[in-house]
């Protein structure tokens, strides 16, 4: 199945700081095209999907999965200029 | 929290009618009440992002303050922050935000206010980055190293790189002579 064209394929995560952004990076997202936001918005992780309409499905599932191992509760992300959150399984932790 | 059972009253109208300015947004960033005293300086901004409020160099400080309250990993931050009132002029306030929680789960943000100063503050050299404006503008409240890296979630070795940078991008030599020239003065 074809994607909607007029959809963005790109994906961005918004992160507590850049070490977040790094450790989603490099644990997570190495094998996707993805990379920090370039200048000063290093703590803003893009995605770009991949030209199937489950990879969207697939990289929030991974996704939700860093966020668990990581004890972050929630993400927010932007996709198509909607903001989302993407929650982690169960809440995790208490704030600190 | 019990006084203000034990007390009653409506807290709802008290914050309409308060002078402070207040608002809330939701889980995903979008203004969803502000009160009167918001209203008369910004507008009725309800239903846009909060980041659509603040001057351009303060986005991605804004962006990351809220994703640490969605994330758990910090509830309550008193910050100071350049806002774009309805005029279109600049307004530097202190914003005391607190995380809202129901049933585990974060659900948005309340937040304040206070110290507001309405004439307009000087924007900032063009071609400073963003994280360059912002240890200017700690450098202008005299932040020392140690708490720039603090406000900004940073090492002190990656503050001490930007501040070179600024420096350099601002072709001074010293922290002092930045804030001059940030400020509009000339140095010699």
């Amino acid at each position: 199945m074809q994607l909607d064209a007029s959809l963005d394929e790109i994906v961005l995560f918004d992160l507590p700081s850049k070490y977040f952004a790094e450790q989603l990076l490099l644990s997570t997202l190495s094998e996707r095209v993805a990379w920090l936001q370039i200048g000063d918005e290093a703590s803003i992780v893009g995605v770009l999907l991949a030209p199937d309409s489950l990879d969207l499905a697939r990289l929030l599932r991974e996704v939700q999965d860093w966020l668990e191992s990581s004890a972050l509760l929630a993400l927010r992300f932007e996709l198509d200029g909607r903001m989302y959150v993407l929650e982690a399984p169960l809440p995790v932790l208490a704030y600190a | 929290m019990s006084g203000i059972h034990e007390v009653g009253g409506d807290l709802h109208n008290a914050l309409e009618d308060v002078s402070v300015p207040t608002y809330l947004v939701d889980r995903t960033g979008i203004i969803r009440w502000i009160n009167p005293a918001a209203e008369r300086l910004f507008g009725n901004v309800v239903g846009r992002l909060n980041t659509s409020v603040v001057a351009p160099e303060e986005t991605r400080r804004t962006r990351e303050t809220f994703a640490r309250k969605l994330a758990g990993t910090e509830k309550v931050t008193d910050t100071e922050v350049v806002l774009i009132d309805a005029a279109g002029d600049r307004v530097r306030v202190e914003i005391s935000a607190v995380a809202l929680i129901e049933d585990h789960r974060f659900v948005g943000v309340f937040g304040q206010l206070s110290d507001v100063e309405r004439e307009a503050v000087q924007a900032p050299p063009p071609h400073l980055t963003p994280r360059q404006v912002e240890v200017l503008r700690l450098l202008q409240r005299g932040a020392s190293t140690e708490q720039m890296a603090q406000e900004l979630h940073l090492s002190t070795q990656t503050v001490r790189n930007h501040i070179r940078h600024l420096m350099s991008a601002l072709g001074v030599h010293t922290r002092l002579e930045a804030v001059a020239v940030a400020s509009g003065a000339h140095v010699a």
